[in-house]
């Protein structure tokens, strides 16, 4: 059996993350270890904990702040870890800022679970979405 | 016949532009005593028999003063005419038109002839020289201070006449020799000599004192003219005060009339170079004013280029914000269908599933509606049916609003000053609901979780102020004007960190305005807001 995949969910939507996550927790070797609302519970997360992260799916639009920024503190953190953008934004500018702070892809909202699962699993075994 | 006099009402209305801030009480009163000085010192010098009227100079002294005034006046007139005409309408440019022959006659009969001629003037042919000019000078400035709109006969009269008597002098005096057989106007032919006769009445002719006349007579009815406008207000100050010197020096000019370009400077020739100095100083006046005018309608103009800009950045910004509005729920109704896919047998996450995607569709009305409320609202104006409605019922409805909002929030309900249990209010229910339950959104949407809403009840003096008050982010006080604005949800500093589409205050603003009050907000960054609207207590 494959490792396991620990995933962190940030949306302060609640009814999309919690479907989400459920959804994801279904998959045989995933784990939704957190899934804040807010940019400053996610931060609280990282900053605060030993927490292991492999993906973590995050929203840009979030209600105390951007998901750019806690890519960026991921990254800092957590070299290893992945973030997959997850986001109904279309503006061209926001996604180049999220990759520019080093999210591996990016994705909308309306993806299928399929697609959303593929992803996540690539990036778990170090696979770049998007070309750097 | 009603539209004649409609007709003839409508031309009468003054410009505004003429007017000036000087122009009140304070120049009418210097101006009646400059006219008081100028015929008073006429008269002592009648008296004591042409002294003090006229003494020599040099003729390069005279050649500057004729230039001087002369240029004086046509720049005078180039700012009335070509600056000022547009704005202030007709007034000006029949002023500009007098300043033009009196700036034409200085340089050509006083300037120009004495240049070509050897012989040194006449003083015979330079006073018909300086009965046209100022003639038609007189009637031009006549006309344009005319009380009221003049009738066509006093134009016609005032334009032809003189100007056909400077066309007459030009076809006398250049091809007829009329120097030869035009009664004299005056005695000698010398303007010098004209010192040691002492008194006018011995030199001049009646021809003179008829003649004479006519220019005197346009020039005190230009005065007379410039005082009215000036108490009406439609007259700058240098302009009143100028045509006292004009009418000055043409009054002097009766009484001991000059020669162009003779080497005598009259009490007449020095009311004109201050004439000249007064009209030139007024057209620099003129042309700053005209200049700082400009300026500010630049940057009046570039302010509004730059909120147009504004306006298509936010229009375009729109589109998108509407999109991603749609795309979240419709993703969370994706999710929560692929989940029921999967585990729809099991009832309690099936109960789950569809409440929620109950919540993400009404989340969807609801923004259409208000699309719509905003499309309704430019197309066609708005509409609000105020009625009698219990305050306790429009709260309760708010708070039982509140407590769907996806972030909790205690709401307490916080009553104030002497709003009272029962009382009722005029309200549009439905629009008013849309108000508060906007305000409550707002509230829960920019404020972290579980911190508390406050719903405050003021009572006041027949009115009821009600105010959604949050603890959350606060709002940028750059924001501040622009969140009531249609699109305006402040700038992208937080890059539209939450959602909502720059409607629901755009709306509520209106609504609340159709209900004769005014939504506002009181805001710090980093501790909260209170947004707030009255309403009239029902009777």
């Amino acid at each position: 059996m494959s490792e396991e995949i620990r995933i962190i969910v940030v949306d302060d939507h609640d009814t999309f993350r919690d479907p989400l996550a459920f959804m994801l927790e279904r998959e045989p070797n995933f784990t939704v270890v957190a899934r804040p609302r807010f940019l400053s519970e996610a931060r609280e997360i990282l900053e605060g904990t030993e927490l292991t992260v492999d993906v973590a799916i995050v929203d840009l639009n979030l209600p105390d702040g951007s998901g750019t920024d806690l890519i960026k503190d991921l990254r800092a953190s957590r070299p290893r870890a992945k973030a997959l953008v997850l986001s109904a934004i279309s503006e061209q500018r926001y996604l180049a800022e999220a990759i520019a702070a080093g999210a591996a892809g990016v994705m909308h909202k309306s993806t299928r679970m399929i697609d959303l699962v593929q992803a996540v699993r690539r990036l778990a075994v170090g696979e770049q979405l998007l070309s750097q | 016949m009603g539209a004649k006099g409609h007709s003839r009402k409508s031309v009468t209305v003054e410009p505004p532009s003429l007017s000036s801030s000087l122009s009140g009480n304070s120049s009418v009163l210097v101006a009646g005593v400059l006219a008081a000085l100028v015929v008073a010192w006429a008269a002592t010098n009648l008296v004591l028999g042409g002294e003090g009227f006229a003494v020599l100079v040099s003729d390069k002294v005279v050649g500057g003063e004729e230039t001087a005034s002369a240029l004086a006046r046509l720049f005078a007139a180039l700012v009335l005419g070509l600056f000022l005409a547009d704005a202030v309408g007709w007034r000006a440019r029949w002023v500009a038109g007098g300043l033009v022959v009196l700036g034409l006659g200085h340089f050509v009969f006083g300037y120009l002839e004495p240049l070509i001629q050897e012989d040194p003037p006449e003083l015979n042919e330079s006073l018909y020289e300086s009965f046209v000019t100022q003639t038609l000078a007189c009637a031009l400035f006549m006309v344009g201070l005319f009380p009221g709109r003049p009738s066509r006969l006093v134009v016609w009269a005032a334009t032809i006449i003189p100007a056909a008597l400077v066309v007459g002098y030009v076809v006398l005096f250049e091809f007829l020799h009329a120097e030869e057989w035009m009664p004299p106007l005056a005695r000698v032919a010398s303007p010098e000599r004209t010192l040691t006769l002492g008194s006018p009445l011995g030199w001049l002719t009646p021809w003179h004192w008829a003649l004479s006349t006519l220019p005197l007579g346009l020039a005190a009815a230009a005065v007379v003219g410039a005082f009215w406008q000036s108490r009406r207000g439609l007259l700058r100050s240098w302009l009143l005060i100028a045509v006292v010197l004009l009418a000055g020096s043409v009054l002097h000019d009766y009484l001991w009339p000059s020669a162009y370009g003779g080497s005598l400077l009259t009490t007449a020739d020095a009311l004109s170079l201050v004439f000249a100095v007064v009209v030139a100083v007024g057209g620099i006046s003129e042309l700053r004013r005209v200049a700082s005018e400009r300026a500010r309608l630049l940057a009046t103009e570039r302010e509004r280029a730059r909120r147009l800009n504004e306006l298509n950045a936010l229009r375009s910004d729109f589109s998108a914000m509407i999109a991603h509005e749609l795309e979240t729920p419709i993703a969370a109704v994706r999710k929560l269908n692929e989940m029921l896919s999967v585990e729809g047998e099991e009832a309690g996450l099936r109960d789950y599933a569809t409440a929620a995607a109950e919540r993400e569709l009404d989340t969807l009305t609801n923004l259409v509606r208000d699309v719509r409320a905003v499309a309704a609202l430019e197309r066609e104006g708005f509409e609000i049916e105020a009625r009698p409605l219990r305050l306790e019922k429009l709260l309760a409805d708010a708070e039982a609003y509140a407590r769907t909002l996806p972030v909790d929030h205690p709401v307490q309900q916080i009553r104030q000053g002497g709003s009272r249990v029962g009382e009722w209010v005029l309200a549009d229910p439905k629009r008013i609901g849309q108000v508060l339950r906007n305000l409550l959104s707002n509230a829960a949407k920019y404020s972290p979780e579980d911190t508390p809403i406050e719903l405050r009840v003021i009572g006041k003096e027949g009115r009821v102020r009600i105010e959604v008050a949050d603890h959350g982010q606060g709002i940028h006080p750059d924001d501040v004007p622009r969140i009531f604005e249609k699109f305006g949800r402040g700038s992208d500093r937080e890059k539209h960190k939450a959602p909502g589409v720059g409607l629901g205050l755009y709306l509520s603003q209106r609504i609340v305005r159709s209900q004769g009050s005014e939504l506002t907000v009181q805001t710090r960054v980093g501790e909260g807001s209170v947004f707030g609207f009255e309403l009239a207590v029902a009777t």
